[in-house]
């Protein structure tokens, strides 16, 4: 009986229009939250499989040992496949040309994830396991240096092959030790023929792994317990590079946008329930006399707003869908696989957000309405007058701090941002309410306009500041949208400059470096620092008797310089005096992942030699920079003896690309890794992101919109009445025109300007929270806020008072 | 004359064609004199007075107050007209809420600039009986109250012509009675005509005149 009762006074409502606002607002988050969820949870979903498969699997694990069976069968018991394979350097020979290359034998699960892409005589072929018995595949680097043809003969060690494929991409790409250097794969059932494991070769046993997300964590655990100097696990998830960032950081940039429209969505609901209940008191006190119990006709009036929340949510998604495919439609061609389809994410966020409003700003009132007892009905009472008004504060307020949370997942940020809110409530509060303390002449003032707008403004004071805070908020998001997308993108635009090193130098000998440093003259292209490198195992020595010394379990590639590397900062201790009593300068991430601290004693192995030194500073390390960054570096002069390859970045200019063959030619050995297309793809992430705001931004500025129109309306009713009253007495239209304009222009600038206040609140949250810049003062917004304010007020007043003369005064009186 | 209308005729648009309120309405009020309409619910009582007063303009037909004539008037112009003719008594007497008794009588004398508008406002709110009620707001008062006050806001507009709505329609008879005797007592000292919509056949036949309506007709 109350479901159809309930549809019935939905339906009649939407089509009246009494529901219309708070329709439009949820719809709007709906659409707002759902466009996000849904292009972030796709983006991360497609990087998520890209960087599986140039990892070739959900995880790898390194070792310079087998290993060990104990862990072995634990980890057989696990649901998951694995591909094993063993990486060693060896020398290829074939009619005498000889080269040294990185070898990797793959067992038959080769390759997990992804396909192989070959080149066989004329065609490519896309294949899905290892090489056959007999046969090897070279990569085109590797043909050209042995001179060599498809089918012909090459040796390793002991063993010949036969050369069957050139391989064009593989998808385990990203690996420790050998990636750059020229590449082989053979079939793991030919290692032993070859003959060229033998103990104390340097060698890396890999395995890796795919299976469900808890058989991976299993997995991890069971490693990690294993794990031995010189190990090193790593997941797909791990998305420490530029690209994972950029996604990271549009990803809550993003939702953080869509809070600001739901945060509007749920004030609006608030206010326009209030109105909605108001309007229904007499409908509630007919209910009452015909004997329906508070709870029937709460449950009554609760369907209706369930109601409400489904179709919102309905046509929200449906609106956010084609949204989102707006933000996507640019993505697709840049992602080689298809975009994956989006999960249920968006669904329950959406979902979430408008049962939160519903419950922390619509309920309240609906509690009020059915609790006033009939006599306070038939004496008309205004609910909002009932005691029960803390209920509504307390709701309100904790829905308002779930919703932050629930879009930005940290409490400090969210404590952050909801005092931030309500700071700038008691102030406009405050500010109004002492601005208008003084107690106000007799009577309307209805002689002159000022006079009149003035007296109203001090009669009004305390709806006023409601509708002051209500504008404040519309104008400040908006001045946070507008500033994000205008100043904050391009500075973060502009952390990736022009001239970023679009191309990587590894596996450079110390003979090539006079060579290559005159080639880069004469080809006129900028020389920039180049790196020793050296595998080292660093262990933390213990401080007292008691510790045991602990190794930090991974290899980490150390470089040696005397100067700070550009795009580092020194952030606690000293950089290196260039005396012998220099130590290790190590990363901030590493220095916090292993508890170190400036003083600390370590031990470096490298090259055969170990060294006692300590950590003499810790820097910044900007990794976003496309230049050779380093988690550990050392002082020159202990690594003097150390045997090392050298690693370089250049920035090749597009109209130079034939240098690179160029060089590639005359430095065989040297791998060349250009990383145009991943500077491509993170430009492309920024500006489609950028897209993505301008749409966010819209929206956000629409829920502002209907934010406004729901607190004027409000009071709409109160002040057509009023107009009607003065009208009969025979005041002129242009007194109730200019009194009302001035008032409103009076409202507009003070929400202007604490619009103002709470957008630098906002932007300096968003600068220094979200996207790691220094916080700046945007003087730019405390003009325009004023201005907006004043403007888009007196426009919106102007609109009210043509509503408000357009009816005669006999209409008003006697309709209302 | 102080009111005359020739062939007002009042119709709407609805969902079923155009709705005839009133048709081909003439009547003639000298001053001095006074006027009750009266008629059944629905046969456009209200309609005729707000018509009369200005506060709605008919679809034909002429009407004249105080030689003015309202149908060939602006609403500015009408509204001005108002200021100078018009004083109105409403059934559910349209107080502002937000005022108090002496502020909402203040009104009238506020907008025809009056610098006494205050000590004007408390001799009426005196007159109708309500001294010691002159800061109170609308809804401390009870109905009976809150009319006089509507009667002391239509003493303070000092009009040529007091409109009144069925002003007893939400009272008791007792305080009915009392309203209707200060309606004459204002109709004696402010105004020049008293026009009244009225159920209450003691204070219709109080008036000089009698029109009745029935179905948008003088019968
Ligand atoms: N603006 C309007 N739109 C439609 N119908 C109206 C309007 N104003 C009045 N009416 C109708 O005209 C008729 C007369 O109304 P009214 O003058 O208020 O009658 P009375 O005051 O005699 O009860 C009623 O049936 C009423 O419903
Ligand atoms: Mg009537």
């Amino acid at each position: 009986m109350a479901y159809r009762l309930s549809l019935k006074l939905f339906w009649r409502e939407l089509k009246s229009g009494q529901l219309i606002i708070m329709f439009f607002s949820l719809v709007l988050a709906v659409a707002t939250v759902s466009s996000i969820s849904l292009f972030t949870d796709r983006l991360e979903k497609a990087l998520m499989m890209e960087t599986q498969e140039f990892l070739g699997g959900d995880l790898k694990f390194e070792s310079n040992d087998l290993i060990e069976d104990e862990v072995y069968e634990k980890i057989q018991k696990l649901n998951l496949k694995t591909s094993e394979m063993v990486q060693f350097a060896s020398m290829l020979s074939s009619q005498g040309n000889l080269q040294l290359a990185s070898i990797k034998a793959v067992d038959k699960n080769y390759p997990l994830v992804g396909e192989m892409e070959l080149q066989s005589e004329s065609f490519n072929e896309i294949v899905k396991n290892p090489p056959r018995k007999g046969q090897v595949w070279l990569d085109r680097r590797l043909m050209d240096i042995l001179d060599l043809q498809i089918g012909e003969t090459v040796s390793i060690g002991e063993a010949d092959f036969s050369v069957s494929h050139i391989i064009i991409t593989e998808p385990d790409r990203a690996s420790n030790s050998f990636a750059f250097a020229a590449k082989a794969i053979i079939n793991m059932e030919d290692l032993a023929s070859t003959n060229v494991i033998q103990p104390g070769s340097r060698v890396r046993f890999a395995s890796l792994y795919i299976g469900e997300k808890d058989e991976i964590l299993l997995l991890k655990n069971i490693l990690e317990n294993a794990k031995q100097p010189g190990d090193d696990i790593r997941e797909a998830t791990d998305s420490n590079d530029s690209l994972g960032k950029a996604i990271e950081r549009s990803g809550n940039f993003l939702l953080l946008g869509g809070l600001l429209a739901v945060l509007m969505a749920g004030f609006t609901v608030g206010i326009s329930s209030q109105k909605f209940a108001r309007r229904h008191i007499e409908y509630v006190a007919i209910l009452k006399s015909l004997g329906s119990t508070s709870w029937e006709i709460r449950s009554l009036y609760s369907l209706i707003f369930i109601e409400l929340g489904i179709f919102s949510i309905f046509f929200g998604l449906i609106l956010g869908w084609y949204t989102q495919e707006a933000f996507t439609g640019v993505l697709r061609e840049y992602f080689p696989t298809n975009l994956p389809a989006p999960g249920f994410k968006p669904l329950w966020i959406s979902s979430l957000t408008v049962f939160i409003c519903l419950i922390g700003f619509v309920y309240p009132n609906l509690v009020k309405l059915t609790s006033i007892s009939p006599l306070n009905i038939l004496r008309r009472e205004d609910p909002r007058k009932s005691n029960s008004s803390y209920l509504l504060s307390v709701l309100a307020l904790s829905a308002m701090f779930v919703l932050i949370f629930v879009y930005t997942e940290r409490l400090m940020l969210t404590t952050v941002i909801f005092f931030s809110i309500l700071f700038v409530f008691a102030l406009g509060f405050g500010l109004i309410l002492s601005f208008f303390r003084t107690r106000n002449k007799l009577g309307l003032g209805a002689n002159k306009a000022l006079s009149l707008a003035w007296s109203e403004l001090h009669r009004r004071k305390y709806s006023n500041s409601l509708q002051v805070l209500a504008f404040a908020m519309a104008i400040g998001l908006s001045l946070i949208a507008f500033s994000a997308r205008t100043d904050l993108m391009s500075t973060w635009e502009s952390t990736l400059p022009p001239d970023s090193p679009n191309n990587f130098l590894i596996n450079i000998t110390k003979s090539e470096l006079n060579s290559i440093y005159s080639f880069l003259e004469e080809n006129e292209i900028e020389k920039r620092p180049f790196y020793p490198i050296t595998s080292s195992i660093i262990i933390k020595l213990p401080g007292s008797a008691l510790e045991d010394p602990t190794p930090i379990d991974r290899n980490f590639n150390l470089t040696w310089s005397s100067e700070l590397p550009e795009n580092n900062k020194v952030i606690s201790g000293d950089w290196f005096k260039g005396t012998p009593s220099d130590g290790l300068s190590i990363s901030n991430e590493i220095a916090q992942r292993y508890r170190l601290s400036i003083g600390d004693e370590v031990k470096v192995f490298f090259s055969d030699q170990e060294v006692n030194t300590y950590i003499q500073n810790i820097r910044e390390v900007n990794w976003d920079s496309f230049s050779p960054n380093f988690f550990v570096i050392g002082p020159p002069s202990m690594f003097k003896d150390s045997t090392a390859t050298y690693i370089s970045s250049l920035y090749v200019p597009a109209e130079k690309k034939k240098v690179i063959s160029k060089f590639m030619m005359e430095f065989k050995t040297v791998s060349v890794l250009s990383i145009d297309a991943i500077i491509d793809r993170v430009n492309e992430i920024i500006e489609q992101v950028s897209k993505a705001l301008e749409i966010v931004l819209g929206l956000t500025v629409f829920s502002a919109m209907l934010l406004t129109l729901a607190t004027i309306q409000d009071g709409f009713n109160q002040r057509l009445h009023q107009s009607a009253i003065l009208r009969t007495f025979g005041a002129s239209t242009s007194l109730l025109q200019k009194s009302t304009a001035i008032e409103f222009a009076f409202l507009g600038l003070f929400a202007g300007l604490l619009g103002s206040i709470l957008a630098q609140i906002g932007i300096f949250l968003l600068e220094t929270q979200v996207f790691e810049l220094s916080a700046s003062f945007h003087g730019k917004i405390w003009i325009m806020g004023p201005i907006i304010g004043t403007i888009l007020i007196c426009t919106l007043s102007t609109l009210l008072i043509f509503s408000i003369t357009r009816k005669n005064p006999k209409e008003i009186i006697y309709n209302t | 004359m102080i009111i005359k209308t020739c062939n007002l005729t009042k119709r709407v648009p609805s969902a079923d064609g155009e709705l005839v309120i009133l048709e081909n309405i003439n009547l003639e009020l000298e001053e001095g004199r006074s006027l009750a309409i009266v008629g059944p619910s629905g046969s456009g009582k209200s309609t005729l007075l707000g018509l009369l007063a200005g506060l709605d303009s008919a679809t034909s037909g002429e009407v004249f107050l105080n030689d003015h004539p309202l149908h060939d008037l602006n609403e500015d112009e009408r509204a001005k007209v108002r200021k100078e003719n018009v004083a109105f008594v409403f059934q559910s007497f349209e107080l502002l809420p937000g005022l108090t008794a002496l502020e909402n009588v203040m009104l009238p004398s506020e907008l025809k600039s009056n610098p006494e508008a205050k000590e004007r406002a408390t001799e009426y709110l005196v007159r109708v009986g309500l001294n010691n009620r002159l800061n109170h707001y609308p809804r401390q008062l009870s109905g009976g109250e809150q009319q006089r006050v509507a009667i002391a806001r239509a003493f303070a507009c000092n009009a040529k012509v007091l409109f009144v709505d069925e002003p007893t329609g939400n009272l008791d008879n007792k305080t009915g009675s009392r309203i209707s005797e200060l309606l004459f007592e204002v109709n004696q000292e402010s105004t020049n005509a008293l026009v009244v919509v009225t159920h209450d056949v003691n204070l219709a036949k109080k008036c000089d005149d009698q029109v009745e309506l029935s179905e948008g007709l003088i019968t």
